[in-house]
């Protein structure tokens, strides 16, 4: 034990006095044990002890003079600690009441911004949750990243080709990269007869193997396994269907359906948002073995789902089914010559062609958020200049420079939290806007909901914004010379501040920029859309789909009396002008291809054939209904029977492919080896965007419906061209009676115009043009209400200068000159930054984009003009404000 | 007998601490003194533990202190009892009189717990 430190050498008659900085605990505590220690020494020395007695004595009596020292400051830490959490909490709180009272006070200023925040956060949240669903969320399949597609690719040079069922076959029993390879394909519609109504279900058929890669467990019963890939005729059900057609029955398993007139037992349902390959899918039916012919090598039909194997990469799966590919190749040189495999993963397949317009209205909505927080920080900012002084006397009064950054980060924490309130409300709303006009057929949409991860980001990009916003004007404001601003009426750093809201307003316009140059690039693509040629006029067509099943219609001279009667009846309902049937109608973007031979030629290719190439099968009078043009030779007649001469109709491009000397009628063409007699080419036509407005139409082949020499080729579409005047929903009902009167029997039909399918198929281009320019139009507004406030703010602070000049004999022209040049300057500035930026990102859209590019030197000239004319426009009320200053009142004022 | 049963008598030690600051404000020692005094030394102190209890005891904002200059003109530190330090005084003296009394009661008890009737 040490003795306490003697506490000689203090200077004699201290006062009481109460110490203002308060001593180290710890000195504190020695002195006092020093004073105590001596203390009692003196009295064991009183009562006659000598010097060592006493000190000894006094030593034990204090006990352990370290243990007490360290008691004591353990207590002080506490203290301390808990002093400041004290403190911490009374701070906020009081910067919460003042921030509210600060809010409350201009209750326009908070009711702007937090309405603005509340649209900006919310449609941020609700494009995310979409962009999360479709684009980031795992597939809900086990394991979701171990799953691939295997495409083939094409010697055409098409990259995601539909598979042959001895290629599947071939990389199922060699390749070791997967644990399963499982193919699939969808069948056309079927006929769900004997209960109740017939109705039409989507059929997709499977190889057991799909089920297991997937491994997502049946709700009921069983998924399909290797015996029903040997005997067929069972089939899984899907949630929906069990639920509408059986209202979720448990009595389902073991049920035997009736489709086309073949019988199949339910063995299973899949549970809800079970949607592979997509979610129309009713019936899930064994691809059975006998059916798939493990030699068929010509015929690609399957789409190819596999597992990596553990340990296997996309890359070493690759390589591998790409030495498997150069092995087949040596085997059937003339079937696979050209060909290739390629593996993806299946969540970058399902959703490529909807990645890129998604992350673009990400980007989009984002800067629009980016906008109104710029917007908002200049008002903040304008704010703060005003509130100078108010700082600057709390801060005279002992505030630190944390607490005024802590009580105004609280302010714009306030505002973020209230705007984030309003994004909850606004951002379901929204959601449930862009659900109902997003592109059909984007992939995973239906999982997008509002849920708490939605909300989590939405507090993130609350909390960002505040920071964005709240953050400079806070800082700029913490920072006032305290002195400086008290001693000046005005504010008296105004200068930099005003630089910083400048900077603020170029980085605005030049984001608004941006965006209006995206939306400019939509609208000029659909306005070429809109103007292109299409080759057709697809205005006033009713399409009608009939499929006719084949237990029924077997042959084709049965197909034929039926179509032909069909026609007949239609051409009498009421409104229709023309009418005539096709097997691929437009705005259907499927095709039936097939690969044939021109006579007299061999192809340089393996097997001698030419490429494989979209056919129809057409009644006479298709051309005219659709209003295509020949360019040589003529159209199909009644002539074009089964008892006439075969015969053909190309069009242009395929004629412009295989004989470009122009001489292609009078050629001969069969499309099965030895077929005679061969078809005679009598007429080409003009080519025709028949898929889609955007989709150039491609070779074409055409023969009579007549003609053909397939029996399963049952289904046709009726097309009808209407009276201009005739209302297309009652010619479709008409065209539906007809077809009931014929055959009762037949499910309901898909209905619909030319029209409605191409805008379905442009669906992608008119919902990114209208969300990017619906973000464009926005944040033009908020950029107008941020120069104006900017412009006007710096009028009226240098109303005495303007005074002044005006006093001195300045003309009104020249006041107004400076205050819109100063506007014109930040426009400037802003659209200059805005259009180099656009023109590097860009490239981004392009695929989005048509007939226009993405550095289409019209919309940035365009853009910019807009931009600074509506810069001049905002400015020029300030300008007149300006200008009409009274000098003796301005010098007089402040 | 305050180093061997800290825990349980530091309330007690804390309770002598608010009765030797009831009349006057005093320093560390003038505490000790008077503990000595009033008890005939048979507590025994060890005194160095009264300075933790002191800091513990103005934390809890029961005391509070100034430096000042003791009656032999040295610089020390005077605590006295705060409004709060007071009104414990009187519930900490009443609850030790209750406490005397009821285990008084139970340890003059005339049967041990085996003979209580259920």
């Amino acid at each position: 034990m040490t003795p306490p430190p003697e506490s000689g050498g203090k200077p004699p008659g201290w006062r009481r006095l109460g110490r203002v900085a308060p001593q180290d605990p710890r000195e504190e505590t020695d002195e006092e044990l020093a004073f105590h220690f001596d203390m009692r020494m003196k009295d064991y020395m009183a009562m006659g002890m000598s010097e060592d007695e006493a000190r000894e004595a006094a030593k034990a009596r204090l006990g352990d003079v370290n243990r007490v020292r360290d008691e004591v400051e353990h207590v002080a830490h506490r203290t301390a600690r808990a002093e400041r959490r004290h403190h911490r909490i009374t701070d906020l709180r009081q910067d919460l009441k003042y921030a509210l009272r600060m809010l409350r006070r201009t209750p326009t200023f908070t009711a702007m911004s937090v309405t603005t925040l509340a649209l900006g956060i919310g449609a941020t949240t609700a494009i995310f949750s979409i962009v999360y669903a479709v684009l980031l969320a795992p597939l809900p399949y086990a394991e979701p990243d171990r799953l691939v597609r295997i495409w083939e690719t094409s010697p055409q040079g098409e990259t995601r080709n539909v598979v042959s069922s001895g290629n599947v076959t071939d990389w199922q029993e060699q390749a070791s990269s997967f644990t399963v390879i499982g193919a699939h394909q969808f069948l056309s519609p079927a006929t769900l007869t004997g209960e109740g109504e017939p109705v039409r279900v989507n059929l997709a058929q499977m190889q057991p193997e799909v089920f297991r890669a997937l491994g997502v467990p049946p709700a009921l019963g069983r998924t399909l396994d290797e015996g029903d890939a040997e005997a067929g005729g069972t089939a899984v059900v899907s949630h929906a269907f069990w639920e509408e057609r059986y209202g979720g029955d448990g009595d389902i398993l073991d049920r035997r359906l009736t489709l086309d007139d073949r019988s199949y037992t339910v063995v299973g349902v899949m549970p809800r948002g079970f949607d592979f390959p997509d979610g129309d899918v009713d019936l899930w039916t064994p691809r059975t073995d006998a059916t798939f012919d493990p030699a068929e090598r010509t015929s690609h039909n399957y789409r190819v789902v596999a597992r990596l194997a553990p340990g296997a990469t996309i890359a070493s799966a690759q390589s591998e089914l790409d030495a498997i590919v150069a092995r087949i190749t040596g085997e059937h040189p003339a079937e696979m010559t050209g060909w290739g495999a390629r593996v993806v993963p299946l969540h970058d397949d399902i959703t490529t062609d909807v990645a890129s317009l998604y992350w673009v209205l990400l980007g989009g909505v984002v800067v629009v958020l980016l906008i109104a927080c710029a917007n908002l920080a200049n008002l903040l900012l304008a704010r703060a200049v005003a509130r100078q002084r108010e700082m600057a006397v709390r801060g005279a009064l002992g505030a630190g420079r944390g607490r005024i950054l802590g009580q105004l980060l609280t302010e714009s924490g306030l505002l973020a939290l209230m705007g984030a309130a309003g994004a909850t409300i606004v951002a379901p709303l929204l959601l449930q806007v862009l659900l109902d006009a997003a592109p059909p057929g984007t992939p995973l949409l239906d999982h997008a909901v509002i849920d708490l991860r939605m909300l989590a980001f939405t507090g993130a990009a609350a909390l960002g914004s505040a920071l964005l916003f709240g953050l400079a004007p806070s800082v700029r404001l913490s920072r006032t010379g305290f002195g400086a601003a008290l001693r000046s009426g005005r504010d008296a750093s105004s200068s930099g501040s005003t630089a910083l809201r400048s900077a603020l307003m170029v980085a605005q316009v030049g984001l608004t920029v941006i965006l209006l140059v995206g939306a400019g690039l939509f609208i000029r693509s659909f306005r070429a859309l809109g103007a292109t040629d299409l080759g057709f006029a697809p205005e006033g067509l009713v399409v009608m789909d009939v499929d006719l099943p084949s237990s029924r219609y077997p042959d084709t001279p049965g197909q034929i009396v039926f179509y032909d009667q069909l026609l007949e009846r239609a051409k009498a309902v009421p409104g229709v002008t023309s009418v005539a049937s096709t097997s691929q109608p437009p705005g259907n973007t499927g095709a039936m291809t097939f690969s044939f031979a021109i006579d007299g030629r061999v192809a340089n290719t393996p097997n001698g054939r030419e490429d494989d190439e979209p056919l129809q099968a057409v009644t006479p009078g298709y051309f005219e209904v659709l209003g295509r043009r020949f360019v040589q030779g003529r159209s199909f007649d009644v002539g074009d029977n089964a008892d006439g001469a075969p015969v053909v109709i190309i069009n242009e491009s395929l004629a412009r492919k295989h004989w470009p000397d122009g001489n292609a009628v009078g050629e001969r063409i069969a499309f099965r080896a030895g077929e005679t007699p061969w078809r005679e080419i009598v007429g080409v036509v003009a080519d025709a965007r028949l898929r889609s407005p955007d989709t150039p139409a491609g070779p074409a082949i055409y023969i009579p419906f007549a003609q053909k020499t397939w029996e399963w080729l049952g289904w046709q579409s009726v097309v009808a061209r209407i009276d201009s005047g005739a209302d297309a929903g009652s010619v479709g009902n008409g065209l539906r009676a007809a077809l009931l009167e014929m055959d009762p029997a037949l499910p309901p039909q898909a209905l619909g115009t030319v029209e409605a399918a191409f805008q379905r198929n442009t669906a992608g281009r008119s919902f990114a043009m209208t969300l990017v320019g619906g973000f464009g139009i926005l944040a033009l507004l908020l950029s107008v209400v941020g120069l104006y406030g900017l412009i006007s703010y710096s009028v009226a602070q240098q109303r005495r200068e303007i005074g002044v000049r005006i006093a001195l004999g300045a003309a009104s022209t020249s006041v107004v000159g400076r205050v819109l040049s100063r506007s014109l300057v930040l426009a400037l500035g802003g659209a200059l930054g805005g259009l180099l930026t656009a023109a590097a990102l860009s490239r981004v859209i392009e695929g989005l984009l048509y007939g226009v590019s993405p550095v289409d030197l019209a919309t940035y000239a365009g853009t910019a003009a807009l931009v600074l004319a509506v810069a001049l426009t905002t400015a020029s009320l300030p300008a007149a404000r300006a200008a009409r200053t009274d000098p003796i009142q301005a010098l007089r004022s402040d | 007998m305050f180093q061997d049963d800290r825990g349980l008598l530091q309330g007690t030690l804390e309770l002598l601490i608010l009765r030797a600051l009831g009349w006057n404000e005093a320093h560390g020692y003038g505490i000790a003194r008077w503990i000595e005094h009033a008890t005939d030394d048979a507590l025994r102190v060890e005194e160095g533990s009264l300075y933790p209890a002191l800091h513990r005891m103005a934390a809890k904002g029961w005391v509070e202190s100034d430096w000042g200059v003791s009656e032999n003109n040295r610089r020390a530190k005077f605590y006295r009892l705060t409004r709060d330090g007071r009104a414990q005084l009187r519930e900490k003296t009443e609850g030790w009189n209750r406490m005397v009394d009821v285990v008084g009661k139970a340890l003059t008890a005339p049967a041990g717990p085996g003979s209580v009737e259920p």
